[in-house]
């Protein structure tokens, strides 16, 4: 056997996948059909959020998520613009405002550490539209560059001698007894125990040919970028009804859903989101969705419309039915490994993602996190 | 307000950028009598080769649009994408728009760009091509010494029209040698003009004292002086650097037409057949956009590209046009310009130092390019995400022909462009969401 488990995908799961399963001692390999993390990953701003998260077990996972992103910036250093910058939600009008001071309660029974202002948030953010009537300022959300913590990843695997193969296309996955043997494009094959895959929205692609399926489906999502200015953002700063589109599981896809939240980075830009909409697998960039997203963001910060818009870019979250990821074995081994539905939380979850894939890989635990995430239970 | 993709079609044509290609297009397009919309982002119509000063006479689009009310020129307007159902979107005096046409022409010329050079950026270091443009289209002199270096043609074009305005030009250092140019003799034969020009300038140059250093490079422009591989320092005040001409493909990658990587070039070219059809329906990119091959080829593929989208839009040209000749004249130009480049291309030196900027918008240098391109990286977009080289306010225009050399020089091709995202220009946040 070649390698004890292949990580299809070289995104923030697969990435962190493929970290895990080396950490906890096997001996693996990367593929993926285009460069580095060509998906999702690249086309997302990096939240790491629990400040959206209603309760549950998403928030269970984000809390212990968050936790891991803190560790593993201890262990391997910060090359990814980790930033723990807090995240504060808005609130306009009074019935919002006792929404929101209801979200927060229910997050601070929960033991996350978050606060409710109604006013006085100057000190916070001082950039807020006069509407605002109150904010909810969670401490510990964070913020990460994607791209750059999949190449720090990389980079600190590929020393260790983790072969990526980057630009092939697996043309074929073959299940035995034995083990697993995946074909390349080029006709290259990988032997190996285990196979992950985090593939994201793309994962049936992959199942098709095994008669397989999980219930993943593409929901496009648009973010418009603005050039470094004199526009101060600390924290990420989100519309409370960024979370109810965060969290529908309606699966409605009738139009364009919007909600703001905007964020600076650190090389000074600040990203503007958000949109959700089911179109297929089409990633073009609508400029009307780009107008609308920075609309929604400029009426929360109105002094952000002085700014120029320098690019905008769409990409597919891997939306559950749900709301919940699929983490789990799909067919009859237990050797294949998905890891997807993560909708816009993927970047958060990454961390507790690849233990959680560990656990099927090295501990046979076929049921992690009591079931919940079993990539068949829309099956039933 | 209605979704721009539902609007009706209009029948008119967009043709996107007011040079030469533009201009053939719309010659050929008013004949026949189509209404046709020139957008530029130029307060002057006639593009880089004919730009004029603000209050110089009309140029020939400028009258065309004056005298026929087929014909409107909206000057002072940046194309900013082209989207899906032949959407021009645009920001000008009258605020952002998106427009439907019934075909749209790509004629948007190339721009010029120095190679990774220590010193580079640095106080008084412009491309020969920014410095051109200062002089012709805002009359702009610049002051002290100036020196013009890197590679071909171009720089005695440029140094020449410095000359002429009474800038004292010390030198012009050419990666080309004599034996270069006498290389490109034989396939010039095809273009007797471009032999002649090139003769005149040298001839116009000495006249004014400007040494000329050919067969010669730079190795150094730091501390204001230009070291060449002779040995020889030149003291400059400003300098004007132009080692490759790119052509503007932005806007052909945001319609979302095929992109090809041209080795002889050395960048990312629109795929197109003979007249200029893209991969995308009822698009057309011509001029620079096929490659950059000067000015005469503008205007026949600029014509070509017009023929196209009137015979695919089932109109009858004004006259019937001897297309096999005029797409033979084009295929001699394009053999010149390949063969040019070729040549260019041959004496280009790796980049060396570093630390020397790659990406002039986010400072990424040298080395972090190649970390990327060592793990294997071989499309521009996974560098970009990665380095953040192109991810500034130009769009990897000045930095995306160099990272595919770095991709080269590790041994690979490189296999994509940058994903040109939406807004090739940047356009003011308050501007943009206006009527939302």
């Amino acid at each position: 056997m070649a390698y004890d488990a292949v990580v299809i995908g070289s995104g923030i799961i697969g990435s962190f996948t493929a970290l895990s399963l080396y950490q906890r001692g096997l001996n693996v390999a990367v593929v993926d059909r285009g460069g580095l993390a060509p998906g999702t990953s690249r086309s997302s701003d990096g939240n790491l959020l629990c400040s959206d998260k209603s309760g549950g077990p998403l928030l269970e996972l984000s809390r212990r998520s968050l936790t891991l992103w803190d560790a593993f910036v201890a262990e391997h250093g910060n090359d990814c613009e980790y930033d723990p910058k807090g995240s504060t939600v808005v609130a306009r009008g009074d019935e919002q405002a006792r929404d929101l001071a209801a979200h927060v309660e229910a997050h601070r029974s929960a033991g996350i550490d978050c606060e409710f202002l109604d006013g006085g948030w100057a000190r916070l953010e001082r950039e807020l539209a006069p509407e605002v009537t109150a904010v909810g300022h969670w401490r510990h959300d964070a913020q990460v560059q994607p791209m750059l913590a999949c190449y720090q990843i990389a980079r600190l695997l590929r020393a260790r001698g983790v072969p990526y193969h980057l630009y092939r296309d697996v043309t074929s996955i073959e299940e035995s007894d034995a083990g697993v043997r995946i074909g390349l494009e080029g006709g290259e094959t990988l032997d190996c125990g285990h196979v992950g895959l985090c593939t994201g929205v793309w994962t049936n692609d992959l199942l098709a040919p095994l008669s397989l399926s999980v219930a993943v489906r593409p929901r496009k999502g648009h973010i418009c970028v603005l050039e470094r200015g004199d526009v101060t953002v600390n924290s990420k700063i989100a519309d409370f009804g960024y979370n109810a589109t965060a969290e529908d599981t309606s699966g409605d896809d009738s139009g364009v859903q919007t909600a703001a939240i905007i964020e600076s980075t650190r090389s000074g830009t600040i990203l503007c989101g958000s949109s959700r909409e089911f179109s297929g697998f089409d990633r073009a960039v609508s400029s009307e969705t780009l107008r609308r997203v920075l609309a929604d963001c400029i009426e929360i910060v109105p002094a952000l419309a002085r700014l120029r818009v320098i690019r905008g870019y769409a990409g597919l979250r891997p939306f559950s039915p749900d709301g919940l990821p699929m983490i789990g074995p799909v067919g009859s081994t237990g050797r294949l490994i998905v890891a997807t539905g993560h909708e816009g939380a993927g970047h958060g979850l990454a961390p507790v993602t690849g233990d959680l894939v560990a656990r099927c890989i090295v501990d046979r635990d076929t049921h992690p996190f009591d079931g919940v995430l079993h990539p068949q239970r829309f099956a039933s | 307000m209605p979704h721009p993709e539902q609007n009706a079609a209009s029948n008119a044509v967009a043709i996107i950028g007011a040079g030469p290609a533009g201009l053939a297009a719309t010659r050929e397009l008013a004949a026949a009598g189509m209404a046709i919309e020139i957008f530029d982002e130029q307060p002057r119509a006639g593009g880089n080769v004919g730009r004029v000063a603000t209050g110089a006479p009309p140029t020939e689009l400028e009258r065309m649009a004056t005298a026929q009310p087929g014909v409107t020129l909206h000057s002072s307007h940046r194309v900013t994408a082209i989207g899906r159902y032949h959407t021009v979107e645009s920001a000008g005096p009258d605020g952002y728009e998106i427009r439907r046409f019934a075909a749209i022409l790509l004629c948007c010329g190339a721009y010029d760009l120095a190679l990774p050079l220590p010193g580079v950026p640095g106080p008084g270091i412009s491309s020969a091509g920014a410095l051109q443009a200062l002089l012709k289209g805002q009359g702009v002199v610049p002051r002290g010494r100036v020196v013009i270096a890197g590679s071909g043609p171009f720089l005695y074009v440029a140094a020449d029209g410095l000359a002429r305005a009474g800038v004292p030009v010390t030198a012009v250092v050419d990666r080309l040698s004599a034996t270069d140019y006498a290389r490109l003799a034989l396939p010039g034969l095809a273009v007797p003009g471009n032999g002649l020009e090139f003769m005149l300038r040298l001839w116009s140059l000495r006249r004014h004292g400007v040494r000329i250093l050919q067969g010669r490079r730079p190795t150094s422009a730091a501390g204001g002086r230009l070291q060449v591989d002779s040995g020889e320092e030149l003291p400059f005040d400003r300098l004007g650097l132009s080692d490759l001409f790119v052509p503007q493909s932005q806007l052909a990658r945001t319609a979302g037409c095929r992109q090809r990587y041209s080795g002889d070039g050395g960048y990312f070219v629109t795929e197109t057949d003979q007249d200029g059809r893209t991969s995308v329906d009822s698009i057309y990119v011509c001029g620079e956009g096929q490659g950059v091959r000067g000015w005469r080829h503008a205007l026949l593929s600029g014509r070509l590209a017009a023929l196209a989208a009137l015979n695919d839009l089932g109109r009858t040209p004004a006259r019937a046009p001897t297309l096999t000749l005029i797409r033979h004249r084009r295929r001699l130009l394009n053999a010149f310009g390949a063969r040019l480049e070729r040549i260019m291309r041959e004496r280009e030196t790796p980049a060396n130092g570093g630390d020397s900027v790659v990406c002039a918008c986010e400072g990424t240098r040298l080395d972090a390019v190649r970390e990327a391109v060592d793990l294997g990286l071989r499309d521009l977009s996974s560098i970009k995400v990665v380095t953040r080289c192109g991810m500034g306010p130009c769009q990897g225009r000045y930095c995306e022909p160099v990272v595919s050399r770095l991709i080269e020089s590790g041994g690979n091709v490189p296999t994509d462009p940058l994903n040109q995202r939406a807004l090739t220009r940047p356009v003011p946040a308050g501007e943009f969401v206006d009527g939302v």
